[in-house]
């Protein structure tokens, strides 16, 4: 395997810093009348990622490695315990707004869509939250209706859309305000073969052309291989890996990459496996 | 400032087209939504007038006297029910519980201001306030009270602390939820269901001890009945007619602490569960 450790790629164009950042959550180990037993759970420890301006990022790891702890923290829905999280070199707590701004969040497992609206009214909605002009949102509107193929549902309720139809409107929704970074969370979840590689061009292309910086996880390795120039894995709240795609396959006596991944997982949590 | 208030007013327009909107897709449905509303308003206040028709008055007021009392009791409700009810944005409780504040974090604009505006239905939802308009303006014609400006005005002050109590209750017993999301995610309701069930009532046969607990610590009092005895002339001691006002400071003040303080720690301990109910829906 390749060196671990992670990269140093601050610079003064760093999108998002986070500095030997530590998080743990408290949970209930045994509860009684009386006694109550609690252990602390590390979601991330002593976390150092640097991400530049116009990186494709590809965040990865095994369930409960500690990727949605990262997204929060970036987004300003957590504090670290110990450490810094910057976006843009501000503290995405104290300078929400601003962060927000700039930024574009997608969760896979969550909607930003109004349920009992067409699809277009999310979209009018989001531009009067986010200020935009009328100009911007209908050039916008029109790129990502054609890009992400919504035009056969734009004007359908939200709720009557399929998994793979609210992705991909929700995926447009969170790109609407020009967003520098794009945090996208399993934004492949349920999207059938096509959509997938409408969704994966379309977000290769905004960060090819429009120079926007995308992290995105996913638990399909080949989408993120496909997608992204640089892999950060983490498991049990620490980096294990960050570098190439590429460095890897050459470190590893397999091709086909989710073996490889495969058997890092296996490797990390031996005692799960047995 | 002039920036915030322009955002304000276009927020305001924004829901409430969206609320027209969602009216007016399915006009048969959202007329009977409309109509079930105007109902369920009216029978919530049926009993209490019935009783007061029957007897002649009860607690201390003549029936037309009831029937003012209500009818502002309706009008703060619907008001507030029309300017903060929709998408829990009054029962925040369900919000915060359901690990939906995620949402309005990611949003770049003041989380007041989304909790100000966010619940707007003025079409929709503005049944109560319709009804308390009608009923009051009745029951004002009936007492023969005098529509001046300034007891408009006095009318309107003791509305929005009446308003800013219910709300300012609400938002206090809900920031648990940031604490105990799933077993006090029903708190802001439970606490809006209990001042409104025993807010129509006159409480002058109250014991005094209770009464006084009902004017402080368990606002049901403010909720119409002292302020509907000090609009309508029946009490008008400088403490007691400034004592609402006092309270909604009180209770507008303690819910902001306890809210920002319960924001605090979402953001240290997160919130281990997420349900989509009632989010934009």
């Amino acid at each position: 395997m390749p060196s671990m450790a992670a990269r140093d790629t601050r610079t003064w164009d760093t999108v998002v810093e986070l500095s030997d950042v530590t998080k743990r959550f408290r949970r209930l180990k045994r509860g009684g009348l009386f006694h109550r037993e609690y252990e602390d759970i590390y979601a991330l420890s002593h976390v150092n990622l640097a991400v530049r301006r116009g990186e494709f990022l590809a965040y990865a790891g095994p369930n409960g490695a500690g990727k949605s702890t990262t997204f929060k923290l970036l987004c300003g829905m957590l504090a670290p315990n110990e450490g810094t999280s910057r976006l843009f070199g501000m503290d995405p707590i104290r300078d929400r707004i601003a962060v927000m701004r700039r930024t574009g969040v997608l969760f896979g497992n969550r909607s930003e869509l109004w349920w009992d609206h067409p699809v277009r009214t999310s979209f009018e909605w989001k531009r009067d939250v986010w200020g935009i002009s009328q100009s911007d949102y209908a050039e916008r509107f029109d790129r990502l209706v054609s890009e992400l193929r919504l035009s056969a549902f734009i004007d359908a309720f939200a709720r009557e859309l399929s998994l793979g139809q609210r992705m991909r409107a929700n995926l447009a929704l969170t790109l609407l305000h020009n967003p520098q970074l794009v945090l996208l969370d399993e934004p492949t979840l349920g999207l059938d073969v096509l959509a997938k590689r409408d969704l994966i061009q379309t977000l290769k292309r905004i960060n090819r052309d429009m120079g926007v910086t995308l992290v995105v996880t996913s638990h399909d390795m080949d989408d993120l291989r496909d997608m992204a120039s640089r892999l950060v894995l983490i498991h049990k709240g620490e980096i294990r890996y960050d570098g190439a795609f590429d460095t890897l396959l050459s470190h590893a006596d397999r091709t086909d990459f989710e073996a490889i991944i495969a058997q890092m997982y296996r490797e990390w949590q031996p005692e799960e496996e047995a | 400032m002039a920036a915030k208030i322009r955002q304000l007013l276009r927020l305001y327009a924004l829901y409430g087209r969206m609320d027209w909107h969602f009216l007016m897709r399915d006009k048969r449905t959202g007329f009977l939504c409309v109509i079930s509303d105007w109902f369920a308003t009216l029978s919530s206040i049926s009993g209490i007038a019935l009783l007061a028709i029957r007897f002649d008055g009860i607690g201390g007021l003549s029936a037309d006297e009831i029937l003012w009392m209500l009818g502002f009791f309706t009008l703060a409700d619907g008001t507030t029910w029309m300017l903060l009810g929709a998408f829990n944005n009054l029962h925040i409780s369900r919000r915060i519980g359901r690990g939906q504040v995620d949402h309005m974090l990611i949003q770049p604009v003041p989380l007041w201001m989304q909790l100000l505006t966010g619940g707007f239905m003025p079409f929709s939802g503005n049944s109560g306030f319709l009804a308390g308009v009608i009923l009051t303006a009745v029951a004002t014609a009936r007492l023969h009270l005098p529509l001046t400006p300034g007891w408009l005005a006095t009318l309107i002050l003791y509305l929005l602390a009446r308003m800013a109590i219910a709300a300012g209750c609400s938002f206090l017993t809900g920031s648990a939820a940031f604490y105990k999301p799933v077993a006090s995610e029903e708190l802001s309701s439970v606490t809006l269901d209990a001042l409104n069930a025993a807010g129509k009532y006159p409480l002058a046969a109250l014991p005094e001890w209770l009464l006084t607990v009902f004017m402080t610590v368990l606002p049901v009092g403010l909720m119409a009945y002292l302020p509907s005895m000090i609009l309508l002339h029946k009490i008008d001691a400088p403490l007691a007619c400034a004592w609402p006002f006092a309270v909604s400071a009180a209770f507008l003040s303690l819910a902001g602490w306890m809210f920002r303080k319960g924001l605090k720690h979402y953001a240290e301990h997160g919130c281990p569960r997420y349900k989509d109910m009632g989010h934009r829906c």
